[in-house]
């Protein structure tokens, strides 16, 4: 699944999504006719991060935002193995792949004699994987990604290890600048109504619910989540529910589609069969991928908020 | 009044029916209901009230009969070819067969293999013609189809189905990964714009008519080929015919809506307790009950994703439903099943 590109990225979690159904649903599927994606992003204390003496100077990546956070912290030529999902930044493309987000190989690991790995939660055996990793010595840290706050703390855990502290603290406030300017900006103005479609197979969709980085950002950009108060995180949708809500905007990302050379169109004309719908009639239908959770957070949140707020366009610029 | 009535039989079912099409119009995950259908048909509404009835419900409450109708009448047809009361398409592993058919034509990005035929119903049927094939082949020991082996070579084969569609969709590009993953899930879902749920449905029918044709046969047959070859039935093209109208069926179905199971097995045995087992009966109620069953079956699954807030699979009520079902079959009919 080599990631297809024109330069935007997908969201972590539809990933995650993604590579749980290969895990599960598929094989459960032929033998006992049908079953739905599993939330396996663990609750929970992360295991204690390892103590790091020197300054490591072969680090393992495994998972796409860790390795976005090393380049930030400026310790990117250090890194010497990713993910096959690792594509930003282009440095970290043309490293070594190590495996996904389901499948840690771990004799590649080795073969790379790393002297810290850096594994994110998600819908692996993450914490099966460092296990393995500790049993062998190598020292490993988990970090999780999955809401706003995770991000500061992942990055801080991130910078500690990697010993560069003060880089780390450095990113996180900035990107707290990036944030509070973004809320202080929307705060006062009218909130639309946002459906943030993930998958969409014959609008058939997966959209984002309550509670993680999606949802999270969207509050912050100042719209309002129509499936906000969904019980599970990635609810399963019909678009008759779409209809029945009848967002004010409706943020697609297109990982649905064959990368398409013009995805706000692409999203648009897709959307253009159900005319009923407010945002369809407003031309208020948009792609966007939001940058994954990690040192690029500010991006995707004015871009996002830029899309609520048309008017304020200029100024998230 | 087993067999005694078959036009009340006939009736009966068609009520059942025209009943179960109606209320799976009405329900839905929305609040939308009777008032606003009326409304859309002879009224005014809004138009995403329209949209709801007549371009989202509507296509899938067809959808549904068709499937549904498809399943039941390749389970009487697979009951008859195998004899054996346990059979259906998903348990023996013909459905299985079509899902890896498909999945070969999704993932190879086939749409349509020229001539304007679509590329996924084609693969289909050919993958559940092969699954019959191989079940004809490996479950007869000398020469007489046995039961546990048909069972049996029905779980290996979805075993092997199962691995070698792990394998196809692990090279896929994520887009046509979901779209095969949706599928495999077995939901109800209207695509390529409805258009070949007409075909689908052509099929079925076209199907029922065959085998309908062939009933008293089928009847003969059930009872075992060599008196049915003493009757003076060709037991050979009969086979063929069954065999190909079956995996016809159920690849048109299958190509629709996915690995759905059961229904092929459950609404055929409750038809038969009511009306009795023959099949100039058997076929048309098979049709109209499948169909009842599968829309009310996916009006549970849409009533209910409104208090859930998400949709599941109808395949896991049918399997919710029909599962059970089997199991206490297999109990009531493990006698006859002890080796044949």
């Amino acid at each position: 699944m080599k990631r297809r590109g024109h330069g935007v990225l997908r969201a972590q979690a539809t990933r995650w999504k993604r590579a749980t159904f290969v895990a599960v649903t598929l094989w459960a599927c032929l033998v006992t006719s049908g079953c739905g994606p599993e939330e396996v992003v663990e609750e929970g204390a992360l295991p204690e991060a390892p103590k790091v003496e020197s300054p490591p100077r072969r680090i393992v990546s495994l998972a796409p935002s860790v390795t976005e956070t090393l380049f930030a912290l400026g310790v990117g030529d250090r890194v010497v193995g990713v993910t096959s999902f690792c594509d930003y930044p282009p440095e970290a493309d043309a490293l070594p792949k190590i495996g996904d987000f389901v499948q840690h190989d771990i004799e590649r690991i080795l073969e790379l004699s790393p002297d810290l790995v850096i594994l994110g939660m998600g819908p692996g055996d993450v914490l099966n994987t460092y296990r393995r990793l500790l049993d062998v010595s190598v020292p490993a840290l988990v970090v999780r990604f999955d809401t706003l706050s995770d991000v500061f703390v992942a990055i801080d855990r991130i910078g500690v290890a990697v010993h560069r502290s003060a880089a780390a603290a450095e990113l996180s406030s900035s990107l707290h600048r990036e944030v509070d300017n973004v809320q202080a900006l929307v705060s006062e103005l009218p909130r639309p109504r946002v459906l943030y479609v993930y998958e969409n197979t014959d609008f058939s969709l997966v959209v984002a619910g309550p509670d993680h980085y999606t949802s999270e950002l969207i509050a912050v950009a100042g719209g309002e989540n129509v499936a906000g108060d969904a019980k599970v995180k990635y609810p399963r949708q019909s678009i008759e529910w779409v209809l029945d809500q009848d967002p004010d905007v409706i943020i697609s990302t297109t990982a649905h589609q064959d990368s398409p050379a013009d995805p706000d169109r692409a999203v648009q004309e897709l959307w253009s069969q159900w005319p009923g719908l407010k945002a369809v009639q407003n031309g208020r239908v948009h792609s966007q991928e939001l940058v994954r959770p990690g040192p690029r957070l500010g991006e995707g949140l004015r871009a996002l908020a830029a899309l609520l707020h048309p008017g304020m366009a200029e100024s998230l610029r | 009044m087993k067999g005694q009535r078959p036009i009340l039989a006939l009736v009966i079912c068609a009520s059942a029916v025209a009943i179960s099409f109606l209320v799976s119009w009405a329900y839905g995950s929305t609040g939308a209901s009777w008032g606003d259908l009326w409304q859309t048909l002879w009224g005014d509404t809004d138009l995403a009230t329209r949209e709801i009835f007549l371009r989202v419900r509507l296509p899938r409450v067809l959808l549904a009969a068709v499937v549904g109708a498809g399943l039941s009448v390749a389970g009487v047809a697979f009951q008859a070819l195998l004899r054996n009361p346990l059979a259906e398409p998903f348990l023996v592993g013909v459905s299985g067969g079509g899902v890896l058919g498909a999945t070969i034509a999704l993932g190879l990005g086939l749409e349509t293999i020229g001539l304007g035929l679509s590329a996924r119903p084609l693969f289909a049927f050919a993958g559940a013609l092969g699954s019959v094939a191989l079940i004809l082949w490996f479950a007869r020991v000398q020469g007489r189809l046995q039961n546990t082996t048909i069972l049996l070579t029905g779980v290996v084969l979805n075993a092997i189905y199962s691995a070698a569609i792990l394998f196809l969709t692990s090279f896929l590009p994520p887009e046509r990964f979901q779209a095969i993953m949706a599928w495999m899930r077995g939901t109800l879902v209207p695509r390529d714009s409805g258009e070949t749920l007409p075909l689908a449905a052509g099929l079925v029918l076209v199907g029922t008519a065959v085998l309908y044709r062939q009933a008293r046969s089928l009847d003969v047959v059930t009872f075992g080929e060599d008196s049915a070859r003493g009757l003076g039935v060709d037991t050979r093209r009969l086979r063929l015919v069954v065999l190909i109208v079956a995996s016809v069926i159920t690849g048109a179905v299958v190509a629709i809506s996915g690995l759905i199971g059961f229904v092929g097995l459950l609404v055929p045995h409750v038809l038969r307790s009511l009306f009795g087992p023959r099949h100039r009966l058997l076929l048309p109620t098979a049709l109209l009950g499948g169909a009842a069953f599968m829309m009310l079956a996916d009006t549970l699954v849409r009533v209910l994703s409104r208090p859930l807030t998400s949709e599941f699979p109808v395949s896991v009520v049918t399997a919710l439903v029909g599962g059970p079902f089997f199991l206490f079959l297999l109990r009531r009919e493990r006698r006859r099943l002890y080796w044949g």
